[in-house]
C-alpha cells in the first residue's frame, strides 16, 4: 500500500514514507505546541493533489485558524470546514443557564470571513454523535454530487468534544464508534487530543493506529521544540525524539537532528 | 515443586524466562502500553501452536481485522493460516433501529480471507458485541472444534466498550469459562504509561508485563513477568526489539 504524506518536512521520513492511508490517528501534545498547524499542513498536502479534504474546527474560530494559517503562507480556501466552535454560554431570563451549543455549519474555508455571532435560537448541542452525523451527511452529499470521497480529516480538538459532551461511561464507547466511523469513511483521519496522563488510558489514543507526540521542552529559559511517534501499527518508524521547529513556512523536524547534538 | 508439562510461546527468550513456557489450559494477562508489541506477541504464540498442529484463534476486538492481515504481513509474518474472529463493534446508530448482537452466526474465518478493505456497518443495522455475546459465540465455537490456543485482543476493549460499568461479574465469569474451556489463552491489556492493578489481573494464573520507556531520547522495549502461579520464573526485566520476519524478540545476554 502506497503510504501518504503528512506534508510536514521531516517527518515523512520518520515515518518511512508518510501515514499508511484509511486509518485514524492521534496527534498529541501541550497548548501551544503545534497540533493545529501540523493539522493544516496535512489538509493542505491534500488540496495540493487534489483531494477533498474537512476540518472539523471545535477549538478554534473558523476565521482565526484561516489568519493564522495565511501567517504561514497557506492559501487554505479550499478546505472544508466543519465550524463547530460552540457559542457563548446563554443565559435564561430567570438566572437558569442554558447549556447553548452551537449551530453546525459547513463552509469552504474561501467563505470564512469574521467571526460567526451566536445565534441562541439555533443553538444545539456539539457532541459526538452531531458531528458524526453532519460528516456522514457531508460524505454522502459529496459522493452524490461528484462521486468522490473525502481523504482526509482533521478533527481539531478532541479534547473539546469530550469536555462538552461527554461523561462517565459511555464516553468511551462514543469514541470507539465514532473512531471505527472515521476508519469506515476510507478517510486517513488525524484526531488532535492532549497528551495522555501518565496514570490515564485514552480511548482515542490506544484505539488509534498511531500517536505522534508534540513536545514543548524548556531548558535554562530556553524553550525547544520537539515531535516524537510514540506508536504506529503497520510500520517501521524513527523511534528518536527529534528536534523540531516553528519556521516561517510552519513545522519543521529536524529528522536527522538529534537532542544529544543540542546538549540538553 | 514438582514440574509440570509446559508449553512454548513461540518465543525463545520468553520461554526462557517461564522455565520452558506456559502451564497449558489457563488463562494469561499480557499488558503494556500501546505500541509495546502486544499484539505480535501473541500472533506468534499462535504460530507457534499452528506449528504443532494445533488450532489456534484470535479475537478481535481493537481493530479490523483487514489492518490486523496488513500490520501482520508488513512485519513479515505470515499468519495467513491462523484464524480470526471479528468481534468488532459496528459503528453505533442513534437512531432507534434494530440492533443485533454479535451471534454465533458470526463466522471465524483463516486470516487470508480476510477482505483487505475495512467491513462497513450496514445502512439498517448495527451490530454491537457485549461480553455475553461473545462468550456465546466461543462457546458455540467450541462445542464445534477444539482450540488448543486463544487470544482475545483486547480485554480492556472488552471492557470498556462491551459492558457498563456494573458489570465487572461477566469479566470474572468469562475468564472463568476460558479456564473451564481448557485453552490456553492470552489476554492483552493496555495501560497507561504508569498505572496501578486492575482486577482482571488477579484472575489470570500469570501476567507477562511489555514496557515501553523514553531513554536519552529513545523508545526502549522490555519485558518482565510479573506473575506465574505454579511455576518459578526468572524475576529479571529483558530488553525487547520487535524485528522484521521475527517480531518481538527477547534479549537475553545480548542475545
Amino acid at each position: 500500500m502506497q503510504k501518504i504524506s503528512t506534508g510536514v518536512k521531516g517527518l515523512d521520513e520518520m515515518l518511512r514514507g508518510g501515514l499508511i492511508p484509511n486509518r485514524p490517528y492521534v496527534v498529541t501534545g501541550p497548548p501551544g505546541s503545534g497540533k493545529t498547524t501540523l493539522g493544516i499542513h496535512f489538509l493542505m498536502e491534500g488540496v495540493k493533489n487534489n483531494e477533498n479534504v474537512i476540518l472539523v474546527s471545535l477549538d478554534e474560530p473558523p476565521n482565526e485558524i484561516k489568519s493564522n494559517a495565511q501567517a504561514f503562507g497557506f492559501d487554505v480556501d479550499f478546505i472544508r470546514i466543519l465550524d463547530a466552535v460552540p457559542d457563548v454560554k446563554g443565559y435564561r431570563r430567570g438566572g437558569l443557564i442554558k447549556d447553548v451549543g452551537t449551530v453546525l455549519d459547513w463552509h469552504t474555508m474561501k467563505d470564512v470571513r469574521d467571526i460567526r455571532m451566536s445565534r441562541s435560537l439555533r443553538a444545539m448541542d456539539v457532541s459526538i454523535h452531531s458531528v458524526q452525523k453532519m460528516l456522514r451527511q457531508e460524505a454522502d452529499d459529496l459522493f452524490e454530487a461528484d462521486s468522490e470521497k473525502y481523504s482526509r480529516v482533521v478533527i481539531d480538538s478532541l479534547t473539546a468534544l469530550k469536555m462538552f459532551s461527554m461523561k462517565g461511561e459511555d464516553e468511551r464507547i462514543l469514541l470507539q464508534s465514532f473512531i471505527r466511523f472515521l476508519a469506515e469513511m476510507e478517510a486517513t483521519s488525524i484526531i488532535i487530543t492532549q497528551v495522555p496522563g501518565p496514570e490515564n488510558l485514552d480511548t482515542e489514543v490506544f484505539l488509534s493506529r498511531g500517536e505522534i507526540r508534540l513536545h514543548k521542552l524548556i531548558n535554562h529559559g530556553i524553550l525547544f521544540r520537539g515531535l516524537s511517534i510514540e506508536k504506529l501499527r503497520g510500520s517501521d518508524f524513527d523511534e528518536h525524539l527529534r528536534p523540531m521547529r516553528i519556521a516561517s513556512k510552519g513545522l519543521e523536524v529536524l529528522s536527522s537532528e538529534t537532542f544529544e547534538k543540542l546538549k540538553l | 515443586m514438582k514440574s509440570q508439562k509446559k508449553i512454548e510461546t513461540g518465543i525463545g527468550g520468553l520461554d526462557k524466562m517461564l522455565q520452558g513456557g506456559l502451564i497449558p489450559e489457563r488463562p494469561y494477562i499480557i499488558s503494556g502500553p500501546p505500541g509495546s508489541g502486544k499484539t505480535t506477541l501473541c500472533m506468534q504464540f499462535l504460530l507457534e501452536g499452528l506449528k504443532k498442529g494445533e488450532r489456534v484463534l484470535f479475537v478481535a476486538l481493537e481493530e479490523p481485522v483487514n489492518e490486523i492481515k496488513f500490520n501482520m504481513d508488513s512485519l513479515g509474518l505470515n499468519v495467513s493460516s491462523v484464524e480470526i474472529l471479528d468481534a468488532n463493534s459496528d459503528v453505533r446508530r442513534y437512531e432507534p433501529t434494530p440492533v443485533m448482537e454479535i451471534s454465533p452466526k458470526t463466522r471465524v474465518q483463516k486470516i487470508r480471507d480476510v477482505s483487505d478493505y475495512i467491513k462497513k456497518t450496514p445502512r439498517f443495522k448495527s451490530t454491537v458485541v457485549t461480553v455475553h455475546s461473545l462468550q456465546t459465540a466461543l462457546k458455540h465455537e467450541f462445542r464445534n472444534n477444539r482450540y488448543e490456543r486463544l487470544v482475545i485482543d483486547s480485554l480492556t476493549a472488552l471492557k470498556y466498550f462491551c459492558m457498563s460499568r456494573e458489570e465487572d461479574i461477566f469479566l470474572q465469569s468469562f475468564i472463568r469459562f476460558l479456564s473451564e474451556s481448557k485453552i490456553t489463552s492470552l489476554l492483552t491489556v493496555e495501560t497507561p504509561e504508569n498505572y496501578g492493578l486492575e482486577s482482571e489481573m488477579f484472575l489470570a494464573r500469570g501476567e507477562i508485563r511489555l514496557h515501553k520507556l523514553r531513554e536519552n531520547w529513545e523508545i526502549k522495549r522490555m519485558i518482565s513477568i510479573e506473575k506465574y502461579r505454579g511455576s518459578e520464573h526468572d524475576e529479571k526485566v529483558y530488553p525487547v526489539e520487535i524485528k522484521n520476519g521475527e517480531g518481538v524478540v527477547v534479549l537475553i545476554d545480548g542475545k
